[in-house]
């Protein structure tokens, strides 16, 4: 009787130990975003030229290190940076942001691919 | 021995029956399986706070952690200039109607509404009460696939120490109170977003998609404190 309780309670604390590791594995983010919450903050309220540099460092960031688990650039992140420099004129980059966007998540082909065909026109 | 082995087994029995009776992922939000979106447009949230600023709070931070539970959030600059071109900015007109529109315009699965009721600081202490309405709704069916009504205060405190002397507690007090008004209160929608939403099913990009359906659920309207 006694080793029986002995090894339930050892059963039922490698799961209750399990439970915890896996709960910690699944809280892992993830993208790497940087200061990205910030930047976008700061840029929507002050809409300035230095708000919009760093926005524009924080993107080129989270487009080149990414280290969380997918390993991968987040949604929406080279569509909005295509769109900050189209805005700033540079057509050419603009285009091949978004179509790393449409590349990199096809599902965004309805909105990011008809401004990519907008202008290519 | 054979106590604690009681005890132990006495919390873990009542760990089991809890888990046993509490609300599951995919009873609370079953269109969300059903559906299985993949796509979401996150609309400009109706402030019906005193907040001017608590708008933007939202806008800029909702992205972050639907991106992070697995879906593809539309690209939140260029969407919002489009809906502003597009006279779609004002939510209100659209929370109760067809979003038909948004499916065609951005291939939307769902439009994000958020409500923000309340934005005020707590008359003692550095917390803030936020209390803020997350209606998901299906561009497919316009039904709500997801809600989560909440009260949210957010404790900004310093965790300064007092060691309980009348001093001790007038510091904490006065460093408290500056750090709430120098606070970003940006990241107080994180925190927000973060303890509101925790319970969201996962989406296509995570990889507990699809597993994650005997996972705790909180009710709909919940009242909760997250810090930052």
């Amino acid at each position: 009787m006694k080793k029986s309780v002995g090894r339930f309670v050892k059963i039922a604390l490698i799961s209750f130990i399990a439970f915890f590791a896996f709960s910690c594995a699944t809280s892992k983010p993830l993208y790497s975003w940087y200061d990205y919450q910030k930047d976008y903050y700061n840029y929507i309220k002050k809409a300035d030229n230095k708000s919009l540099d760093e926005l524009i460092k924080t993107y080129e960031k989270i487009i080149e290190k990414q280290k969380a688990t997918r390993g991968t650039v987040p949604p929406g992140v080279y569509a909005d940076y295509g769109y900050i420099l189209m805005k700033k004129g540079k057509t050419a980059e603009a285009k091949a942001m978004f179509a790393k966007e449409v590349e990199l998540y096809p599902e965004s082909e309805v909105f990011v691919g008809s401004i990519l065909k907008r202008l290519a026109k | 021995m054979k106590k604690i082995i009681t005890h132990i087994s006495a919390v873990l029995l009542t760990f089991l029956v809890m888990s046993c009776t509490s609300l599951t992922k995919e009873v609370a939000f079953p269109k969300m399986y059903e559906e299985k979106p993949v796509i979401f447009l996150i609309m400009p949230p109706i402030n019906n706070s005193n907040n001017a600023d608590a708008k933007d709070y939202f806008y800029t931070t909702l992205n972050v952690p639907m991106a992070e539970a697995g879906y593809y959030v539309l690209p939140p600059v260029m969407t919002m200039e489009t809906l502003q071109r597009e006279s779609a900015y004002d939510s209100e007109r659209f929370i109760n109607g067809d979003l038909k529109k948004f499916r065609q315009m951005f291939g939307a699965d769902v439009a994000v509404f958020t409500v923000i009721k309340d934005w005020r600081k707590a008359p003692i202490g550095a917390k803030i009460i936020i209390e803020i309405d997350y209606i998901f709704r299906s561009t497919k069916t316009n039904e709500i696939i997801y809600r989560r009504d909440g009260k949210i205060v957010c404790d900004t405190s310093t965790g300064f120490n007092s060691s309980g002397s009348l001093l001790g507690s007038l510091v904490k007090l006065t460093a408290d109170a500056v750090k709430t008004a120098v606070t970003d209160y940006w990241s107080i929608a994180v925190s927000c977003n973060q303890v509101a939403l925790s319970d969201m099913p996962y989406g296509k990009y995570h990889p507990q998609y699809g597993a994650d359906g005997k996972m705790t659920a909180m009710p709909t309207k919940v009242d909760m404190t997250s810090s930052k």
